[in-house]
């Protein structure tokens, strides 16, 4: 590889010891800035003799730990692969690399009537590789679905350093969402969609969160799919109003319901007209207006610094009929730890997003509020996780939702691509603490010499 | 200035900072974002004896951070990166040995640094000189009177840009002086983490000599106690004043306007629409225009390969546009700007938007 | 937490464990509640069921006298595509009974979930190759407010593939469909399950596997079906040919197989 790509300096590799979950940092013992396809094969082949575990990342917003490095193992960023690489009007596609922004793909299909649907609320920053990793979603998957529904071919790297292209839908489904553990993916064709002709943002507040739960069933029982619908309890509707990402949206309400809805002009003004009739939604008026909702929306989860002294956003899904409840007993089982606790979620969906707000001597309490609130996800019908991944953060949740024979399927899958679990190790799957392992950290001291 | 602490507590690690940061839009490399770069200053100043980083491999990477604090427009959770970066740079010093010598010695002789601009100047290196009209009288019944911070380069750089301020403000009914007894204000010295405490006294001495102190570099204005021209035209144009009504550029000119970063960015000040209120200024949309040029007072010398391919884009961008004059309000952008569009031959015009309405004054004044 | 015969269930597997190929799954016909926009169903059941049940959700599949389990195995996705997403889309989650004899759950009953790996959408499309689906749970959605349908003599399949809804193209004319409740422009409200017999005559007529204009993508056929605004023709194909090195270590790993 090309001289300066590997990376063994204190400062690089203090800085890739976590991702955006805090809670967990491990100090890698190297970071490979690889710049093409043909370089991850080259750095998989070497990391392969050398017998060390190895971590893809690209901006580092994975909120369960999925990038955070395996100690002693390497940091394989891909971030400065950020080459459009072919944009296909005709055929409605882009062939970009693994490190391309979210918001740059459908910046640069925009010109062309066509956006790329997945819309995470890290878009600004994630990228196309940890949105495959990860399966990410974000609000407008509610009409749109997730990243699975817009990748139609993947480039993936296997643990041998051998590539592969990947257009069987089976092995796409496969390699999306499987956190790194698979193989690297360093290029993907992305599906696109043609940008529809209106939409129309509305702003519901209601005195109950029972109240904005109900109203989520009630549209989608009248055959409406909005492109998104989106609730922020109180809590934080006054962390975005006092960060600069305020939207105006009203403090006092208990529960406030961001709605998207498009279609041609007349099915956007119809379903529009169905909010403003049943619960006098406010139409955003300008452009503006309704890039300030979701400026305020997506910027939700970092305005949390201003919650508690560190921050713990959670991702859970339960069937829509039972968020009201599932909320309730995440209040409960935040509050009784002292912990505050703020929801802003995909109500379409069902996803919700706790955000527990924490002292640096209160991890103990924030980790027990963390496996209660899955439990209850998983007791009400429900998942681990939506959109964020297991990651490292709820790899020992497995058990509560898969018994022992489906986990061992996975794992065996896991062990056909990579049988010496060099792949993102300690992640996804319940298992071992790799780290513990000495013959590994008898490889890397003699790598470091 | 808030507590460090603070800044470093606050940030939750989302990563929205890194797609508008400049040197990570350029190196990609997460020690050269904002969030890597706030890890490593609370791991240096955190008196912490297990913490594996010293200040030699944490230097490299505050180094080149260029200040522009894009990020804490950013910043969903308020992080308060300025500060934080201060006194991180007090921790470590200046970059460069000569950045002291320059700063501490060079800078507070102007006469030296207006020598210096000259000999750049014959050379081509600085931008000619343009003719300085005369010194407005005061207004009969000014709203208020105004000490004009000239600052340490801008005389010698753009030594009309005091002028044009002092015609601008005229017409806008204040009373503008530019007392001799002035000196530095300190933000280069404080950005290079040398804070003076005596450039700061002198500050807020001439603030209580006059109403206001005033200053056409956007570098200098972040200082306390000092107001950006640009704010009381945006002023006077938000309060319905006719001040300026009548001022014509003539010909007609295609504008673009770079947002300097200590307006937008550290002042939450944005004067795109300032210029649309002059006739003759066809102001045009500049993509990036919210995006650092690189210059960053000393940076571009300090760093001046990375403040290079920082303002590639920039330059891309400019020329792309097709306008004839680009604005700015900082004479550092403007001098960096200048620098650049001349290497690639190109004769697009670098203005402060203050010398823009000037000129349209003195047309519509003539006219009259 | 079964739905199916538990006693069914135990001699599929038997079977299965016997080296048996082929079994017979129509004892699997339990049928769950319509919960919140979600069924679960046993895999012997057939999707004319479903569909009835449903109501007034929509699932839709082009085959109404298919059983899940083969909808599921043949993963060719309906007329409806632009409503309803592809098969994998429609699929939440799986029971199923693997080559090796063991039973095991993937994907779960909620619309989002990235919970460990997407084993659930690996089986749509996959045959039996992968195990013997027992059970599903399926994603039904809103029905949509109204049917409109458009005929069309002088619309190219390339400008109607780039309208909404689905489209039939038979060589000269195209039939477009549309769910939504105003009529859009030159569209003529209908009975839906006319509209909807005569995209699936034609539907019935497509055998291969294709997306339009992807590289080594054919060129359009009269009495092609194109699912206009998703771009992809129908796959109609009894099953998909899978093979290469990454299929084979999925298949063995599933299957048992698999050295450890």
């Amino acid at each position: 590889m090309p001289a300066g790509r590997v990376r063994t300096d204190a400062a690089t590799r203090f800085v890739h010891e976590c991702d955006a979950l805090m809670l967990f940092r491990e100090s890698p013992l190297a970071v490979v800035y690889a710049e093409s396809t043909a370089e991850v094969a080259d750095a998989m082949r070497v990391l392969a003799e050398l017998n060390l575990p190895v971590v893809a990342r690209g901006a580092g917003t994975g909120l369960a730990g999925g990038a955070r490095p395996c100690c002693d193992g390497v940091v394989l960023e891909l971030s400065k692969m950020d080459s459009i690489l072919d944009l296909d009007v005709e055929g409605f596609s882009m062939r970009v690399e693994a490190g391309v922004v979210n918001a740059a793909v459908s910046a640069a299909a925009a010109p062309h009537g066509l956006f790329f649907a997945p819309d995470p609320s890290s878009q600004i920053a994630s990228t196309i590789g940890g949105n495959i990793a990860t399966g990410a979603g974000g609000p407008h998957c509610l009409r749109y679905g997730t990243t699975t529904d817009h990748v139609r071919a993947v480039t993936l790297v296997d643990v041998c350093g051998v590539v592969h292209e990947i257009t069987d839908e089976s092995l796409l489904s496969l390699v999306i969402g499987s956190e790194g553990t698979l193989g690297i993916v360093t290029e993907a064709v992305l599906g696109l969609l043609p940008i529809p002709e209106a939409t129309a943002t509305l702003l519901l507040d209601f005195p109950t969160m029972e109240e904005a739960c109900a109203c989520v069933t009630e549209v989608l029982s009248a055959g409406l799919v909005p492109a998104a619908l989106e609730i922020l309890d109180q809590r934080a509707v006054a962390a975005v109003e006092e960060s600069l990402f305020a939207a105006g949206f009203p403090r006092d309400a208990a529960a406030v319901l961001l709605a998207e809805v498009d279609g041609t002009a007349a099915e956007a003004e119809e379903a529009a007209r169905f909010f403003e009739e049943r619960w006098s939604a406010r139409r955003s008026r300008t452009e503006d207006e309704r890039a300030k909702w979701w400026r305020g929306r997506k910027g939700a989860f970092g305005a949390m610094g201003r919650i508690g002294e560190e921050c713990y956003v959670m991702d859970g899904v339960v069937p829509r009929g039972k968020m009201a409840e599932a909320i309730r007993r995440v209040h409960a089982a935040a509050e009784q730890r002292g912990l505050p606790c703020v929801n802003v979620f995909h109500a379409g969906d069902g996803n919700l997003h706790p955000l527990l707000g924490y002292s640096r001597d209160q991890t103990d309490a924030v980790a027990a509020a963390g496996r209660e609130i899955a439990a209850i996800c998983v007791e009400l019908g429900g998942t681990l996780t939506g959109e964020h991944g297991i990651g490292v953060e709820k790899r020992e949740f497995m058990p509560l939702l898969f018994d022992e024979a489906s986990l061992a399927a996975m794992e065996r899958v896991r062990h056909a691509f990579d049988p010496k679990r060099r792949l993102n190790p300690g992640k996804l799957l319940p298992g071992p603490k790799v780290c513990a392992e000495a013959i590994r950290r008898k490889d890397a001291e003699r790598v470091v010499g | 200035m808030s507590d460090w602490r603070d800044a470093t507590r606050a940030c939750v690690h989302c990563g929205l900072c890194l797609p508008v940061c400049p040197t990570y839009i350029e190196l990609g490399e997460e020690a050269d974002s904002p969030r890597g770069r706030i890890q490593l200053l609370e791991a240096l100043l955190t008196d912490d004896t297990q913490s594996a980083l010293g200040p030699a491999d944490v230097a490299p990477h505050i180094d080149r951070c260029i200040g522009c604090l894009a990020c804490e427009t950013a910043c969903p959770s308020g992080v308060a990166y300025g500060d934080l970066l201060e006194e991180g740079r007090r921790r470590l010093g200046p970059p460069k040995k000569w950045t002291r010598w320059f700063l501490k010695y060079l800078l507070p002789r102007t006469h030296l640094v207006r020598a210096l601009a000259a000999g750049g100047r014959m050379l081509g290196k600085v931008p000619r000189a343009r003719e300085a009209g005369a010194w407005p009288a005061p207004p009969p019944k000014p709203r208020a009177r105004i000490a004009l911070h000239l600052g340490c380069v801008t005389p010698a750089l753009y030594p009309h840009l005091a002028h044009d301020a002092a015609l601008v403000l005229t017409q806008l009914g204040y009373a503008v002086e530019a007392p001799t007894t002035q000196r530095c204000c300190g933000a280069l010295l404080r950005h290079a983490g040398l804070p003076d405490e005596s450039e700061r006294a002198a500050i807020d001495r001439l603030g209580r000599e006059y109403d206001m102190v005033v200053s056409t570099a956007a570098g200098c204005s972040v200082t306390d106690g000092i107001t950006d021209v640009t704010k009381l035209i945006l002023d006077e144009i938000a309060s319905g004043g006719r001040a300026l009504a009548g001022a014509r550029i003539s010909p007609a000119q295609k504008v673009v306007w770079d947002a300097p970063c200590h307006l937008q960015h550290a002042q939450d000040i944005h004067v795109g629409g300032l210029l649309e209120n002059i006739d003759g200024i066809e102001l045009q949309e500049l993509p990036g225009a919210d995006r650092c040029c690189g210059a960053g007072g000393l940076y571009m010398a300090v760093s001046a390969d990375l403040a290079r391919d920082v303002r590639a884009s920039k330059l891309d961008a400019i020329e792309q546009s097709g306008a004839d004059i680009v604005a700015t309000a900082n004479p550092g952008c403007m001098f960096w700007l200048w620098r650049g569009l001349r290497e690639r031959g190109l004769s697009i015009e670098v203005r402060h938007p203050v010398s823009l309405i000037a000129e349209a004054l003195r047309v519509h004044q003539t006219a009259r | 937490m079964s739905l199916v015969d538990p006693r069914a269930i135990a001699e599929l597997q038997a079977q299965v464990r016997a080296g048996a190929d082929t079994v017979d799954r129509s004892a699997l016909d339990a049928i769950g509640e319509v919960d919140d926009s979600v069924v679960t169903v046993g895999a012997g059941v057939s999707c004319g069921a479903v569909e009835e049940l449903a109501a007034p959700w929509l699932f839709a599949s082009d085959r109404p006298d298919s059983t899940v389990a083969d909808w599921i195995g043949c993963g060719c996705g309906d007329l409806l595509w632009d409503l309803l997403g592809p098969t994998r889309a429609q699929v939440l989650g799986v029971r199923a009974v693997l080559k090796d004899g063991s039973l095991v759950r993937f994907g779960g009953r909620v619309v989002k979930n990235v919970a460990g790996y997407d084993l659930t959408r690996a089986f749509v499309g996959a045959g039996n190759r992968l195990g013997f689906v027992v059970e599903a749970t399926l994603r039904l959605r809103p029905a949509p407010r109204g049917w409109h349908a458009a005929i069309s003599r002088d619309t190219p399949w390339h400008e109607a593939r780039a309208a909404p809804g689905s489209a039939v193209w038979n060589g000269d004319t195209v039939l477009f469909l549309r769910a939504g409740e105003s009529a859009p422009a030159g569209y003529q409200a209908c009975d839906p399950d006319t509209a909807r017999r005569a995209l699936r005559d034609a539907w019935g007529q497509v055998r291969t596997v294709c997306a339009l204009d992807e590289t080594g993508g054919r060129v359009p056929q009269p009495g092609d079906v194109f699912l206009a605004g998703v771009n992809r023709i129908g796959t109609r194909a009894e099953s998909v040919e899978r093979t290469g090195p990454l299929w084979d270590r999925l298949e063995a790993a599933l299957s048992g197989t698999a050295k450890r």
